[in-house]
């Protein structure tokens, strides 16, 4: 590395990492976001609060009751009196099932017991979850009453196998997705706002005027952020592989897959902050690029939900290339057939970014 | 020099604080272009109804009864159905994400089913997508119904479930979705830009001048946020009328309700911004404090995409002291259910203590920071 780099690369570094504040930034709040994803956010329907009205002599209702309080998903509500659908309206029952009229008992007796359940549908699709999981209590339900030794099978069923994550566990499909928001946020702030603060305080055109080659200034405003970013990669591969989220493909391969996203975000960084003026526009220009390349990244929400023209656009957006191979490197454990493509695009991402950058860069020279 | 609040005063600095904002193309653009663009984006973009699932059929059987099964698929309208060669390539098409799920069919499926005998079919997930895999194994209950009805001659079960869906019947995840985009568009005029506002002056070095003129503190400081406050209502209104207009979503609440929710709120939020601007200083910090103490729980911790009821209990009682968590659920419950006061009572009571802690909080902070 010459001489000049090494300077730039210092000056940097130890610009970000003396201050404490800093610091915090860089280690403490990617700990935070990882744990907050990986512990607290879920989007598993869990908790369901229902109300069941039923005669009080109605013995099948009750069993049927009994059997939604083991199930796990729900938890009984007792509103009082009142009409059910005010218990809905008010939000203090999710979900309220209501026995027939002439008592479960009579009427399964017949035959032709039919439930009434009210839902929530405020959150349509939390409600399609507590439809589903109240018909999967029935089904066990009529098997159970159905008899012990003659209980029989449905006639029909789906077994359901879920592949690389049999658990559906959240943490491991969100961690994945906070490991490229991390490493997008600091490698686009860092870069932008170093750039915003050379020009607001009039430094830059020191830095022209001193004796290194513009191209040294950009590598050197550049590398620095490149080799922030990725001090952080360890640190988060570890606490996900703590939490307990697999690595299965080898470390390099993630390493080498986020080091081409850390440069391509960086020069996007880069090229930024070459429209920008100051530290506030650089910054309110950040989050406006940032923000819509999180959400069309796919960490949050499925890119193949979004209509066709939006589609098309989050081909642009480097972060749901990494995304694709994060998740597939952490999960699957690395098919050329999917990284490559992926990686090829960032490299082009990154590549147009740079030259781009550069470009607008030796016209402000000029 | 008078001791009272002078209105004028404060006036002036507000107008100062608007030539500043229309002078800067940038601010400008994130004030008003920001809620159009969010809107648009949750409104247009988001949508968590799972559909075109790539599926992938392994017909081993190939009967009538194995076709009949795929094409309900297919009918159902949320999977894209196409055929594999074999299971094992079906199962390979999940690793290199060329398909979703794979669905199995054995041989000896439609005799199986004839028979009587129970019968079942396979269904692979690709689980490194668990929001993909949750809501598809929903649809599959639905398929699994209709398929025992009528690919087996089984009895139908002496009990059944007929569910209505309150409140929005046609399960469509807009009316979810847009109105909680106020507390994101809120939160974001009321805190980030507000946060911004004063570190500016501290950072340019002109908040020593300003102390100095005969305007006092607080009205320099009511002179600050009042753009901001504008902005926000502004921002409001134009959520309002898009997810009236734009995505049809009913408000069957109370507008007088809604409008003092929506007062509480900006109360909390611009007070905590405020907090940020006069601790901080310093712009770029009170940017990442804002968005790590603003930002980031309102959108992730309020209930927005993740419901609170699904969290751990320590995380459901730490969303207690978020404002925004009981402003998603007012704007939420105003919209679709139309609850009466006594209904939405602790929501507000909640929302008002934290709206009352922070201005109070604002005003000792204020006061040891800025008062001589």
């Amino acid at each position: 590395m010459d001489i000049t780099l090494r300077g730039f690369v210092r000056k940097e570094l130890s610009q970000a990492l003396r201050d404490p504040r800093m610091r915090g930034m860089l280690f403490v709040m990617p700990v935070l976001q990882l744990l907050l994803f990986g512990f607290a956010l879920s989007s598993e329907v869990r908790n369901i609060r229902l109300a069941v009205v039923s005669r009080p002599d109605d013995a099948y209702t009750r069993r049927l009751a009994e059997r939604f309080d083991e199930s796990g998903w729900f938890k009984r509500v007792a509103p009082g009196q009142g009409d059910p659908f005010d218990w809905v309206r008010s939000g203090r029952a999710e979900a309220v099932l209501i026995a027939p009229p002439r008592g479960g008992d009579v009427e399964a007796g017949r035959g032709s017991a039919v439930y009434q359940l009210l839902v929530d549908a405020t959150n349509a699709e939390r409600a399609r979850g507590v439809e589903q999981y109240a018909r999967a209590v029935l089904t066990e339900h009529l098997r159970a009453e159905a008899g012990g030794a003659s209980a029989r099978a449905p006639a029909f069923s789906f077994s359901v196998r879920t592949l690389y994550n049999p658990e559906e566990d959240t943490a491991t499909f969100l961690v994945p997705g906070t490991l490229c928001l991390l490493l997008g946020l600091t490698a686009l702030t860092f870069t932008g706002m170093s750039m915003a603060r050379e020009r607001e305080m009039g430094t830059l055109e020191t830095l022209l005027s001193a004796p290194v080659t513009p191209t040294e200034i950009m590598l050197g405003k550049t590398v620095p952020f490149v080799i922030l970013g990725m001090i952080q990669l360890p640190l988060v591969l570890l606490v996900s592989w703590l939490m307990g989220v697999p690595v299965r493909a080898p470390l390099w391969e993630i390493a080498a897959c986020a080091l081409v996203f850390v440069c391509s975000a960086v020069s996007i960084g880069f090229l930024i902050a070459s429209f920008m003026k100051n530290q506030q526009q650089s910054m309110l220009g950040t989050f406006l690029i940032l923000f819509p390349m999180i959400q069309l990244s796919g960490v949050i929400y499925p890119v193949e939900n979004m209509p066709a023209a939006i589609r098309w656009i989050t081909k642009l957006d480097p972060m749901r290339y990494f995304v694709v191979l994060v998740r597939h490197l952490m999960l699957k454990g690395g098919e050329p057939g999917a990284v490559l493509p992926n990686a090829a695009a960032l490299v082009v991402i990154g590549a147009i970014a740079w030259f781009w950058a550069r470009h607008r860069f030796h016209q402000t020279l000029n | 020099m008078s001791a009272a609040f002078q209105l004028s005063r404060a006036m002036s600095i507000a107008r100062k604080e608007g030539r500043h904002i229309r002078r800067d193309p940038v601010t400008l653009a994130a004030a008003l272009g920001l809620p159009v663009l969010l809107v648009c984006f949750f409104g247009f973009v988001i949508d968590l109804n799972v559909r075109e699932v790539g599926l992938l059929v392994s017909d081993g059987d190939n009967t009538r009864a194995s076709r009949e099964l795929t094409d309900m698929f297919s009918a159902s309208g949320y999977f894209k159905v196409a055929h594999a060669g074999s299971a094992a390539e079906a199962t390979r098409a999940l690793g290199d994400e060329r398909a979703k799920a794979a669905l199995l069919i054995e041989p000896e499926f439609e005799r199986n089913v004839r028979a009587g005998k129970p019968a079942s079919a396979q269904v692979l997930l690709d689980g490194a997508d668990n929001e993909y895999a949750g809501t598809v194994v929903a649809y599959l209950a639905g398929i699994q119904d209709e398929a025992s009805s009528r690919l087996t001659r089984a009895p139908p079960p002496p009990a059944s479930l007929r569910t209505r869906f309150l409140f929005n019947p046609e399960l469509n995840s807009k009316w979810f979705i847009v109105p909680g985009i106020f507390v994101i568009v809120v939160g974001l005029i009321a805190s980030l830009l507000t946060a911004l506002t004063v570190a500016r002056e501290w950072e340019n070095g002109s908040m020593e001048l300003l102390l100095g003129t005969p305007v006092k503190p607080l009205e320099i400081i009511f002179g600050k946020i009042a753009p901001y406050l504008v902005l926000s209502l502004a921002g409001v209104a134009l959520v309002y009328a898009m997810a009236r207009v734009v995505f049809g979503v009913p408000f069957v609440g109370s507008h007088l309700l809604f409008f003092l929710a929506t007062g509480l709120f900006l109360a909390a939020t611009m007070a905590q911004g405020l907090v940020i601007s006069v601790v901080t200083r310093n712009q770029q910090l009170a940017f990442q404090a804002a968005m790590n103490t603003g930002m980031l729980p309102i959108q992730l911790l309020s209930g927005f995409i993740f419901p609170v009821e699904s969290m751990t209990p320590l995380f459901q009682a730490l969303t207690a002291v978020i404002p925004a968590r009981w402003y998603m659920t007012l704007t939420r419950a105003l919209f679709l259910r139309a609850p009466d006061l006594v209904m939405i009572a602790p929501s507000l009571a909640a929302l008002a203590a934290l709206a009352i802690a922070s201005v109070a909080f604002a005003w000792r902070k204020f006061k040891t920071d800025l008062e001589p």
